[in-house]
């Protein structure tokens, strides 16, 4: 059982980074209503706090 | 609105941090724009764009944290919102550590090179050093191909956007060439580009322009932007169209940057 824990604990530690939604945000630049679209380039290594809002 | 520009305020100068928007409502420009700017926000906004990891759906405001490997941390009503950002910011690497012209590849084994990766300085020593590792087929040697052909992608890439900008906006395309020139120093992708620099500054109505630029770039990195400071430059643009003989092209990217200082 320790083992396994261990190895769940290795498995974790070693997650590869995902910057999927860095593409999407880039691709998405043809919807940009405001501001200056951003690139995975500018994305990348970033914390990212994104908003889903309305204006009703 | 308001909070979320505080934090961007707060924290998007540590290079580490930024705020993105998304309506997810029906677009009405004249309702959004007049929202976004009563709450004077300055980072962007999209129409509909759905994060597949984090693709929200219930009630809004709902808000998405992603750390800097792209780890949902925290969404919905986050609570502790500040906390939890200064936390991810101090986990988050420094922004010299990521080199744009590497793109979004994972760097494992030269990180340090990497470093050196700066648009403007030259990358001839490090190609070279990447070009010595990347003659085996392990892993290591690999990835020093992936990086040398991502550099030299990002170099094409800017060349060709620089001659794009060429006709529209000739200062633009000189900045990314002065860089490209610099960047590339001694490297066969740049061997066409000095003479080109020269031409451009042989016109004197490009170099006045150019050096307006110059005022437009201080403008917009400065932290305060007075009306009257916008005011006074876009006196001098617009001076530049009414009263020089210049080529349409430079005319052009004038009337473009007086747009760009209005929106300021």
């Amino acid at each position: 059982m320790y083992r396994f824990l261990l190895i769940m604990l290795f498995c974790l530690s070693t997650q590869a980074a995902d910057y999927s939604h860095l593409k999407e945000i880039e691709k998405a630049k043809g919807n940009l209503i405001y501001g200056e679209a951003v690139t995975a380039k500018d994305l990348k290594g970033k914390v990212i706090l994104f908003e889903y809002w309305g204006t009703n | 609105m308001p909070h979320l520009q505080v934090l961007q305020d707060k924290y998007a100068k540590t290079g580490k941090f930024t705020v993105i928007g998304s309506h997810v409502q029906a677009y009405s420009k004249k309702a959004v724009d007049a929202l976004l700017k009563q709450s004077k926000v300055n980072f962007p906004h999209y129409q509909q764009l759905r994060l597949s990891k984090a693709p929200g759906g219930g009630g809004i405001p709902h808000m998405v944290l992603i750390d800097h490997e792209g780890k949902v941390v925290a969404s919905g009503f986050i609570s502790n919102l500040e906390s939890e950002i200064k936390k991810l910011i101090k986990l988050a690497p420094n922004p010299e550590d990521f080199s744009p012209m590497v793109g979004d590849l994972e760097i494992k084994h030269f990180k340090r090179e990497q470093k050196y990766l700066i648009p403007g300085k030259s990358v001839k020593s490090i190609i070279g050093q990447l070009e010595r590792k990347a003659s085996g087929s392990d892993e290591e040697a690999k990835e020093a191909k992936a990086i040398i052909e991502a550099v030299n992608n990002w170099g094409k890439s800017e060349l060709e956007a620089a001659e794009k900008l060429k006709a529209s906006a000739p200062t633009e395309a000189y900045s990314k060439l002065y860089t490209l020139s610099r960047t590339f120093y001694g490297m066969p992708l740049v061997a066409d580009v000095t003479p080109w620099l020269t031409e451009m500054k042989r016109d004197k109505y490009f170099t006045y322009l150019l050096g307006l630029r110059k005022q437009f770039d201080r403008l917009i990195t400065s932290k305060d932007i007075s009306d009257n400071n916008k005011k006074s430059l876009i006196s001098r643009y617009q001076a530049f169209i009414d009263k020089y003989p210049a080529s349409e092209a430079l005319k052009s990217e004038a009337a473009d940057i007086i747009k760009q200082i209005e929106k300021l």
